[in-house]
């Protein structure tokens, strides 16, 4: 076990380190040696490191470590292996929000009515967190008042709004200005390309708080995973404790799909393969997702921005694809 | 072994819509005995171990050990309680050690770390229960009998003073359903617990249970020693089929022996009717 808790370190550590020298500009490892512990000679060089490389190497890590440790979470909390932190309509309701701020900001019918096109950039995340938190308290309300406070209600309410919503998002995209709804499109995708320095750091403290405070939660989620019945027999709070990993798991995912769009299954995939590795209870599931989702989103990302040469392929395709081909292994190897 | 009374029921009374589960029912449990909740299905056994584990509230008054279930906080009440139901699932593989710790849990806060003592005491209670060459094989590959041991080790870690076991013996083969009784029994023998269980096998409840209380429709028929209550009348008229009781001189030899009369017309005529031989 102590090995494999190195190797996962030693993983964790590297990806970020030896993804800064991949990138569109080469830089030599002086030159980041130089960027990392003093300041740049080449002010070009300085600025493509501390504002580009260095932040989007930074945020790739906690976007993989986010959305595996909210993957993780509520698979526990649902005793379900198939829970998925956008089952609870967060990227319908993103999708939705996207698609209002391009056809508000970003389309010739948006700029008669008087909504300028230079707020788009910041319209676009803004919406999209808007209508990730619209989508999750939508299923908080429907779960709660209509279907009743099961958990198997709340997954189903997640389905329902997440079709909704996609339905509407589209409809709007159909009526709406053909570029905006590419671009929409484009940012369902999912990518790290629009990452700033701000952005990273406000990931940082969001990854970390909801990280730490799901870890000190851990044993009560596990007593969980034999039954609501039992874990109430063991003194655990469990509708609160619910509602608590819930909104902490929306609140991960809402800021993480609001600026970098749609990228699937690292929340799946993640948790299942640290599970086999290292075990199911949640302290060390949690720790185990961080590193690992963090490593995978790393090299996706080298992946996705050296793959062509002068464009980028958007992550959501690679996750989407690396998720499904691990997928059907599985069953494969299942069945054997 | 104690004989004061530990748990008791003041005029509890469930009722859900129109249909009333249980109906002024005062009972006394007394502390460092093996007590049985015996009935037909649909009696209300399950309902009344909820009641009185605080899982399901009520009108009356549920009180341990001179207080009132209602003002102990969920964690206060799991110190002092410890509950095995029917149902219990596990999806994602738990080793029988980590099912067993999560008995901890009531007397740990948010910071508080598993320590090494810790991990002793979880090793100790799988030992009493006989799994401690099983404790790193998964929940949900243990048979019938050692997932119930494994529930007890953890009731056991718990450190409750009562043990509340919803038909434990269900689904085990005669084995391990003497196996799992003897446990509980020794527990009330050596440790001064008590247990309360509901059974539905009533030779069992009179070869290990010191007081039983036999439900029907809702209410508490009977009341006492196996041997006061498991009387032939009461017996068929409970359980809607003619039966015998051999009793002998000894406290537990009590044996009831039920004879179905397998006819078409018996069973037409008792289907349907509520309790009436």
């Amino acid at each position: 076990m102590k090995f494999k808790w190195f190797l996962l370190v030693l993983l964790a550590l590297s990806a970020p380190v030896l993804s800064l020298f991949f990138g569109a500009a080469s830089l030599s490892a002086d030159t980041i040696f130089q960027c990392v512990f003093a300041k740049c000679a080449d002010p070009v060089d300085q600025a493509i490191f501390m504002e580009i490389r260095a932040p989007r190497v930074l945020t790739g890590f906690l976007v993989g470590a986010g959305l595996s440790v909210a993957g993780a979470t509520l698979q526990n909390v649902t005793r379900n292996g198939l829970a998925d932190p956008y089952l609870f309509g967060v990227v319908a309701g993103a999708g939705l929000g996207a698609a209002v701020a391009a056809l508000l900001f970003n389309s010739p019918a948006g700029s008669e009515a008087g909504f300028p096109a230079q707020m788009y950039s910041i319209a676009l995340p803004a919406s999209a967190l808007a209508g990730a938190v619209l989508a999750v308290l939508l299923v908080q309300v429907l779960s709660h008042t209509t279907f009743g406070r099961r958990i198997e209600h709340m997954l189903l309410a997640g389905v329902a709004v997440s079709f909704m919503l996609s339905a509407l998002s589209q409809f709007l995209l159909f009526v709406g200005d053909p570029f905006a709804a590419n671009q929409v499109v484009f940012w369902l995708m999912g990518s790290l390309a629009r990452v700033e320095g701000w952005y990273a750091w406000a990931m940082l403290l969001i990854v970390a708080v909801s990280t730490g405070v799901l870890y000190l939660y851990g044993p009560q989620i596990d007593a969980l995973l034999l039954g609501d019945e039992s874990a109430r027999t063991l003194g655990v709070n469990v509708t609160r404790m619910r509602v608590l990993c819930l909104l902490l798991c929306a609140a991960l995912t809402a800021a993480i799909v609001s600026y970098c769009g749609g990228i699937g299954f690292v929340g799946l995939m993640i948790p299942h393969i640290v599970r086999h590795w290292l075990g199911v209870t949640s302290r060390i599931l949690f720790i185990g997702c961080a590193l690992l989702g963090g490593f995978f989103m790393v090299w996706v990302d080298v992946f996705a921005r050296t793959a062509f040469t002068g464009r980028e392929i958007p992550i959501g395709i690679i996750t989407s694809a690396i998720g499904s081909v691990f997928f059907l292994l599985v069953m494969r190897q299942r069945q054997t | 072994m104690t004989t004061t009374t530990a748990l008791k029921t003041e005029a509890i009374r469930l009722q859900a819509g129109d249909k009333v589960i249980l109906d002024d029912m005062t009972l006394s449990f007394c502390g460092g005995q093996f007590h049985g909740v015996l009935g037909p299905n649909g009696a209300g056994k399950t309902s009344l171990l909820k009641i009185l584990t605080g899982q399901r509230q009520s009108e009356g008054k549920v009180i341990w050990q001179g207080q009132h279930l209602n003002t102990l906080s969920p964690q206060a009440l799991a110190r002092q309680i410890a509950v095995v139901n029917q149902v219990n699932d596990t999806v994602f593989a738990l080793t029988s050690r980590q099912v067993v710790t999560m008995g901890l849990l009531p007397h740990k806060n948010l910071l508080s770390r598993y320590t090494k003592a810790d991990m002793q005491v979880v090793d100790c209670a799988l030992n009493d229960v006989g799994l401690s060459d099983k404790r790193d094989q998964f929940f949900s590959e243990l048979s019938g009998g050692e997932q119930q041991r494994c529930l007890i080790a953890r009731a056991l870690v718990q450190g409750a003073s009562l043990l509340v076991l919803d038909e434990p013996v269900n689904h085990l083969d005669v084995y391990y359903q003497h196996q799992v009784l003897h446990l509980l029994h020794s527990l009330c023998q050596q440790h001064g617990k008590t247990v309360i269980v509901s059974l539905h096998d009533l030779n069992l409840a009179a070869a290990y249970c010191d007081h039983v209380v036999l439900l029907n429709n809702g209410k508490a028929i009977a009341t006492g020693t196996p041997e006061q209550v498991l009387e032939a009348e009461r017996l068929s008229a409970t359980f809607r089929i003619p039966c015998t009781v051999h009793k002998g001189h000894s406290p537990g030899s009590a044996r009831v022996e039920f004879m179905p009369q397998n006819t078409e017309h018996q069973w037409q005529q008792h289907s349907g009717q509520s309790h009436e031989v």
